[in-house]
């Protein structure tokens, strides 16, 4: 796009007031939704002419407001900043630094998609909320921005320190490394943890239960009234229930899967990572290598069965757990797996990797608190309740069985320049990192470890701390040394 | 220039354990004491004072739970305080404490964001300030080395603040 100009004030695609239009009107039906439930309950009368009116007056408003938001809405380069002029009312300059800048992503939700225009999202390193969001761009120059702002934060940081930049390599189109067909989303559907959407579907159901009780009261009334009736029919159609809620919860998540994760493309080279997926709304999220602090895989037993592993990129972020710093791909196979974590950790290849286990006493300490106690626990309740007998039994067989497992499973490895942890037997996870990337380190004992000789090591990186439990004593400090030595004489920058 | 690439075996690297740490000021146990005395008397007297009115308890049973409290909270302070410590080399900063669960932490100074020295009010009787240093590996590794009086604290922002940009 060579006749666009960044640094003239530029106002963004006419059809912009469209995709404008649409959030505002988004957001305004989520407000006078709530403010309805509230107000009227259920019974408001949604044909009457007063009403009718009012929502034609609130669209006609939303109409004028986006226009206006068009129409004042400019933005352009000016020295060493990107800068954004809006505001209906109040005018409202926001000045970004080139150095701030984070990233730059290019999303498309369906109004966009419709409209032919894609959003593009500016995240600084400021804190949340921060973020810019110019709302309709034709696609080239999205693009043509997201690479004048990159390569200008770029200059802006090697300024000043040396100017020996390689020279970008080929700028041709990066081929995917994986993509996704309708095959692998219905399996990735399937293979979610059902256990854990049941948990938060519950929750939310339950929450709304609560909130809107006195609108449910008539209805509960007549149906708790007749008790025995009431008592019979609920335990024969339970099971069905439960059923019929995981075979919902399971096509749920397929379609979720689908809508998020179709037509997936996972880029990943000396640049960076990049991943572009979605059905109705297309969003693209990259890290750039440099930025990467760490790799993680994870699964759970339905997917190992498909063969699948979760891998997440992780960028440094000052709120943790933030996903949308991270790049996820849902369903990656073994020898993808083993292509990305080749390409970002050449050195993994370079020297043997040693073991540190978790000490044995992990293993009993686990039984101890998940198994036994619960158990004796349940041991006390059989004695007023002889059935609790049995609960105990099989409680204290599959606890131990779990606990033993992930108490083995839990190892730290280690070579040279690379550190592996992993946990978990049912749900296994493992992270990767350089030594260098690593923020500091820190070695925990309590009392009771130091009689036995033992240690954690929290691993505090910049995507999150992670903590390695009972080592032995001196492995730790061996690591904990070798780790300063590393992150102290390392001549790469963690970010 | 020649390059080397020798392997360098563990034994040969600087080891944290054999680092002398500082310990820190006296006045420091001293301030934590007084505080804890002070909160038990406030609270010990307004236990007596309840139980006065309204007689619900064994006239010794607040008093002595209070107390056997004081006297716990006051072991761990004075066996804690001696393992508390800081250490500085020349490219990292080192803080340990706890005795019952003990922890240590050190921060390379290429990694630290930025020190800063704070002071609150019972630190200021007692001319005490300490230094918090950030880097950006989440709150949970941020270490703040107290007991420091306000002369050295400064002092030692200072020097962090020297050392982080040379490395940085």
């Amino acid at each position: 796009m060579p006749d666009f100009d960044l640094s003239q004030p530029q106002r963004q695609s006419v059809v912009g007031v469209g995709v404008i239009f649409f959030q505002k009107v988004r957001k305004a039906f989520n407000l006078i939704l709530s403010i309805l439930v509230l107000q009227f309950g259920v019974k408001a009368d949604l044909t009457s002419f007063w009403f009718g009116g009012a929502i034609g007056l609130v669209f006609i408003g939303l109409l004028v407001v986006a226009i206006l938001t068009y129409r004042n809405f400019y933005f352009y380069a000016l020295g060493d900043a990107f800068i954004i002029e809006k505001g209906v009312f109040s005018r409202e300059k926001v000045n970004v630094p080139f150095e701030r800048i984070q990233t730059v992503n290019i999303n498309q939700n369906i109004i966009q998609r419709i409209l032919g225009v894609v959003g593009l999202k500016i995240d600084t390193a400021g804190s949340s909320g921060q973020e810019l969001e110019i709302a309709a761009l034709p696609k080239s120059v999205a693009r043509h921005i997201q690479s004048f702002l990159m390569e200008h934060k770029e200059a802006v940081l090697d300024e000043g320190t040396e100017n020996t930049k390689e020279s970008s390599p080929s700028k041709g189109e990066r081929r995917a490394l994986m993509e996704l067909n309708l095959m692998d989303l219905v399996k990735i559907g399937l293979t979610e943890n059902h256990l854990k959407t049941a948990g938060i579907l519950f929750a939310i159901i339950n929450g709304y239960f609560w909130q809107f009780q006195d609108y449910f009261a008539e209805y509960t009334e007549e149906i708790f009234n007749d008790k025995a009736g009431w008592l019979s029919y609920w335990t024969m159609m339970l099971p069905l229930i439960i059923i019929a809620t995981f075979i919902g919860i399971a096509l749920f998540s397929v379609v979720q899967s689908i809508l998020r994760f179709y037509d997936l493309r996972f880029y990943c080279d000396q640049e960076g990572v990049k991943l572009e997926s979605g059905l109705l709304k297309r969003a693209e999220y990259q890290i750039p290598e440099n930025k990467i602090q760490l790799i993680k895989w994870s699964t759970n037993p339905l997917r190992k069965l498909v063969g699948y592993k979760t891998v997440v990129v992780k960028q440094a972020s000052s709120v943790q757990l933030n996903d949308k710093l991270s790049v996820m791909i849902p369903a990656c196979r073994e020898e993808q797996l083993e292509r990305i974590l080749s390409n970002f950790f050449p050195e993994k290849k370079q020297s043997e990797f040693q073991d540190y286990p978790a000490q044995t006493w992990f293993q009993f300490q686990l039984i101890l608190i998940f198994a036994i106690i619960p158990a004796l626990f349940f041991c006390f309740l059989g004695y007023f309740e002889s059935p609790f007998y049995l609960v105990a039994l099989i409680w204290f067989g599959l606890a131990s069985i779990l606990s033993y497992q992930y108490a083995k499973s839990m190892t730290l490895k280690s070579n040279q320049e690379v550190i592996q942890l992993h946990r978990g037997w049912m749900f296994p996870q493992c992270i990767y990192l350089n030594y260098y990337k690593l923020q500091n380190i820190q070695f925990k004992q309590n009392v009771f470890q130091k009689r036995r000789s033992l240690a954690h090591l929290v691993l505090h990186t910049a995507a999150g701390s992670h903590k390695m439990w009972q080592m032995d004593e001196k492995q730790a400090m061996e690591i904990y040394n070798y780790a300063l030595y590393k992150i102290e004489s390392a001549e790469k920058s963690w970010m | 220039m020649e390059f080397k690439n020798n392997t360098i075996s563990l034994e040969q690297l600087p080891q944290i354990e054999s680092v002398a740490f500082q310990k820190l000021n006296k006045e420091y146990l001293w301030m934590r004491i007084t505080f804890m005395v002070s909160l038990y008397l406030i609270l010990l007297s307004s236990a007596l004072i309840y139980n006065y009115f309204t007689e619900k308890f064994d006239w010794w049973l607040l008093p002595a739970l209070l107390s056997f409290f004081l006297l716990w909270l006051l072991t761990v302070e004075i066996v804690g305080f001696k393992i508390k410590g800081y250490a500085l080399r020349e490219r990292d900063i080192s803080y340990k404490s706890g005795w019952v669960f003990f922890s240590m932490t050190s921060v390379p100074f290429n990694r630290i964001q930025h020190s800063e020295v704070t002071q609150g009010p019972f630190e200021r009787m007692f001319d005490l300030a300490k230094v918090k240093v950030y880097t950006a590996g989440g709150s949970g590794s941020d270490i703040s080395i107290v007991g420091l009086n306000e002369v050295e604290a400064n002092q030692l922002k200072e020097h962090i603040n020297t050392l982080s940009s040379k490395h940085a």
